[in-house]
């Protein structure tokens, strides 16, 4: 079984939320886990992942405003080693966390019908890597 | 390779080492010192300086305009303490920003401009090589880079090289910094640009190793000249005049700085044929003009060197020699490479000539006469008299 997969991915400009579940489900598929835990994990600090709807554009448009909303871009942040983009997006990507845990059952992820699973960028473009670990039942 | 008899050489050629021994460190200074809110405070720079430094100034303003987004002028110290700075636009704190270039940062001129520039409301920033300075202590911000200088002979004082680079490259990173907070650049934008300055050692390198048995043989060969004229456009314009400095400084033989444009209004009506003429471009935006001046200079009879890449063929068919640069330089960062042929230019001149650099003290010109140091300075800006106002 291949336990670990690494998907890399070039993100545009800006923030984005950028629809990876086919990847991670591809990975899953490719280790040939029946039944067990796939651990999604995002090795940046400004780049986070999310779960939700992938049926209407305008719901990512929605996250994304409202994650600027609570943590605009502003001159004070005491993190001024690079960008203000930069800044911010590493107090979102708190928000979001960097890693999820997904059950497998049938060799498939168990999301729910509209969920997908989203690479969330900060401070886009980037090269970013997401890692795809996957733990058989006992 | 040591030239024990040229510590000038040795500078230009420790250049590549110095770039990467440099770029990491004056990075992360740039970064620590600008913060978020000057960067995005700023819609307009000045950058000033005197000599070298002016010309390290007028070379950076392509790669500001370019790279950090907003409109810079680059001046001398006098024209800007004692003609512009009554008259910076009122837009707010900081919307100014003046950068004042000194090396050694006790130049009265630029600590006089950087002094008014804080009470006209600027925001000022010390670029020096010398942290503890009387520029330092006028500035509200220092970038000090603090590289010791190569050793020298004892008693032998060397036309800087290395300074030159230095004030050069913080510049540049200067420029890239604000052009990325301000959002101008993104993230992967300006790690290119980064990492394409870093780069400029290895062209540096290239350049050294086309350039410097060349430029032994034409001061060699060229050694009954007694005058040079070094044109450039854009930021080879700042090129020209820093080459012609350092035949200045190292031979003391009469040499002109000149606009490419202007060498056509103006040097080609001067009266000795055979004045080596050093053609200065990265093959940019005025590569058809240095094109038709170099024709026109082997026309009257012009001794002609091309400064030039080596893909540059058409420019180098024309020339009597070439003085190759490395390929693949862009142009706002060429200042930075093609300054390398004309200072190895004027170290062999002097050796050839056997001229001790800065010419030997004597005849008046005894350290301290020129009053860099030590020139008179306003406390504060003094309104010309204008005949309009007189009642």
């Amino acid at each position: 079984m291949k336990r670990l997969t690494t998907v890399r991915l070039e993100t545009p400009p800006g923030e984005s939320l950028l629809n990876i579940t086919d990847q991670v489900q591809a990975a899953v598929v490719e280790s040939g886990l029946a039944e067990g835990i796939c651990v999604v994990f995002v090795p940046h600090t400004t780049a986070g992942l999310v779960i939700n709807s992938g049926s209407d554009p305008a719901t990512a448009a929605d996250i994304r405003s409202e994650l600027k909303r609570l943590v605009p871009t502003r001159v004070d942040f005491h993190h001024t080693y690079d960008t203000p983009a930069d800044a911010a997006g590493h107090v979102k990507t708190t928000l979001t966390g960097s890693s999820l845990s997904l059950i497998v059952s049938g060799g498939q992820l168990a999301l729910g019908r509209s969920q997908r699973l989203m690479l969330a960028e900060f401070d886009g473009p980037r090269e970013r890597q997401v890692l795809v670990r996957v733990m058989a039942d006992p | 390779m040591n030239s024990p008899m040229n510590p000038m050489v040795d500078q230009v050629r420790s250049l590549p080492g110095f770039i990467r021994e440099l770029h990491p460190a004056l990075d992360d200074t740039v970064r620590k010192t600008l913060d978020h809110k000057l960067c995005l405070s700023v819609k307009r720079l000045y950058v000033t300086g005197c000599g070298d430094s002016h010309h390290a100034a007028l070379g950076s303003e392509l790669a500001f305009e370019t790279l950090a987004g907003r409109p810079t002028e680059p001046m001398s110290a006098l024209q800007f303490a004692r003609y512009a700075v009554g008259y910076l636009p009122a837009t707010g704190p900081d919307t100014n920003l003046v950068i004042g270039v000194s090396v050694s940062g006790e130049v009265a001129r630029t600590t006089e401009a950087l002094r008014l520039a804080r009470q006209a409301g600027a925001g000022t920033v010390a670029l020096t090589g010398a942290a503890q300075s009387r520029l330092a202590e006028t500035a509200e911000l220092v970038i000090a880079w603090g590289a010791p200088p190569l050793p020298e002979p004892t008693g032998v004082h060397t036309p800087r090289v290395r300074s030159y680079l230095a004030s050069q490259l913080a510049l540049l990173l200067i420029a890239v910094r604000i052009g990325e907070v301000r959002g101008h650049l993104d993230w992967a934008a300006a790690t290119a640009q980064r990492r394409d300055i870093l780069a400029l050692a290895d062209r540096a390198e290239q350049t050294i190793a086309a350039c410097d048995r060349a430029a032994r043989t034409l001061a060699e060969e060229w050694r009954d000249a007694s005058e040079f004229v070094f044109a450039g456009g854009g930021p080879n314009y700042a090129t020209a005049l820093f080459s012609a400095a350092k035949v200045l400084e190292g031979s003391g033989d009469s040499a002109v700085g000149q606009d490419m444009e202007e060498w056509a209004h103006l040097q080609f009506f001067a009266r000795a044929p055979a004045t080596p003429t050093f053609l200065i471009t990265a093959g940019g935006q005025d590569l058809s003009r240095t094109i038709e001046v170099a024709t026109a200079a082997r026309a009257i009879g012009r001794r002609v060197v091309a400064v030039a890449p080596a893909s540059v063929s058409a420019l180098r068919e024309i020339a009597s020699r070439t003085l190759p640069l490395a390929d693949g330089v862009p142009e706002i960062f060429s200042p930075l490479v093609a300054a390398i042929p004309g200072a190895l230019f004027a170290a062999y001149r002097a050796e050839v000539l056997g001229e001790p650099f800065f010419r030997a003290p004597g005849g008046g010109r005894e350290p301290g006469q020129s009053r860099v140091r030590t020139s008179e300075t306003w406390d504060q800006w003094r309104v010309p008299v204008d005949r309009l106002d007189r009642r």
